[in-house]
């Protein structure tokens, strides 16, 4: 008798903000960019403090050490698109408005039932680091998903 | 070619402290930093006595410096199989030390820790003997700038932005009309 293989289940990745209580959950394109999937697995888990663009619309990044070099599969980015920007070793992601023409090396995206996460984290990211006088910082910690 | 910044380390030294200097102000920000953003400038940057243009500068400047200068050096240093070790050391010393030493001016704009390590990078480039060692020391270099501007772009005064909101032709245009005729 047969027996059907089970899908093998898509690794996922996690992006805890623990001082807004949220986490972000999202899927590797391990298909699609394996490359750069592996290179950004290697180097988790990663914590660093968010930042806000200031151009290119409603994006948030968090600063890696990763220098990287290998080949980039660049895409139109659409809301929930997590891309490295490999100039700026910046782990990005879209949650709004996009202001920019420039295709981006997408590794992720963000699960649907995360959307209302990465847009508060966003809008929080946005105040205390671009609109608010005073700094606050937002911490940010990207690791491998515990399914 | 011989470099006026003799080399006093080896290139693995200067990038050790290259990597350190990053573990200490990845999530702590560096006392330079704090004092630029609170006007004390030890170098007596900024015409008029004030700091702001000190803030402009750094904001640019370590953007294109570390996202763009040092990311095409690695990516050259990568891609290019023609492109000899000796030919990179010409062209980073061209891009960063003469005719203009780009890290004596992060210097007098109250980067002293970048004005110091950036030399040692520079005259550790003659202890270099493979391309994979620019590569390494040069990306460390990167990673070390990239990391002082996300602090500066932290701190930027984007805030007064709201004095520049964005306006519509049609927007424009009614105001010049209602200027004319002084309704």
């Amino acid at each position: 008798m047969a027996v059907s293989a089970s899908p093998t289940p898509q690794p996922r990745l996690e992006l805890n903000v623990p001082d807004l209580d949220l986490t972000i959950g999202m899927r590797l394109d391990v298909e699609g960019n394996p490359e750069l999937c592996a290179a950004i697995r290697a180097m988790l888990p990663l914590k660093s403090l968010f930042g806000h663009v200031v151009i290119s619309g409603d994006g948030i990044w968090l600063p890696s050490r990763l220098v990287y070099m290998g080949k980039p599969v660049m895409v139109t980015r659409t809301v929930g698109s997590v891309y490295l920007n490999a100039p700026g070793q910046s782990i990005c992601l879209t949650y709004g408005a996009i202001t920019e023409t420039a295709v981006v090396n997408e590794f992720a995206h963000v699960e649907d039932d995360s959307l209302a996460a990465l847009k508060s984290v966003g809008d929080a990211v946005w105040r205390r680091t671009v609109t608010d006088p005073v700094r606050r910082s937002v911490l940010g910690i990207l690791r491998e998903a515990k399914d | 070619m011989s470099t006026t910044l003799p080399a006093t380390k080896t290139w693995q030294a200067v990038q050790a402290e290259l990597e350190a200097e990053i573990d200490r102000i990845w999530l702590d920000e560096p006392l330079e930093i704090q004092k630029i953003r609170l006007g004390v400038i030890d170098t007596g940057a900024g015409s008029g006595g004030q700091s702001f243009s000190i803030m402009v500068h750094l904001e640019a400047f370590l953007m294109i410096f570390g996202a763009n200068v040092f990311y095409r050096f690695v990516r050259l240093a990568k891609d290019q199989d023609d492109l000899t070790l000796d030919q990179l050391r010409v062209m980073t010393r061209a891009f960063l030390h003469k005719p203009f030493n780009v890290f004596e001016f992060m210097g007098d704009l109250a980067l002293h820790d970048l004005h110091r390590l950036g030399n040692d990078y520079l005259a550790a480039l003659d202890d270099l003997k493979t391309k994979d060692d620019y590569i390494a020391l040069t990306g460390s270099m990167m990673t070390y700038v990239i990391r002082l501007h996300r602090w500066i772009h932290f701190h930027f005064p984007w805030n007064l932005g709201v004095a520049f909101p964005h306006r519509t032709v049609e927007e424009l245009s009614a105001f010049a009309a209602a200027a004319k005729t002084g309704a």
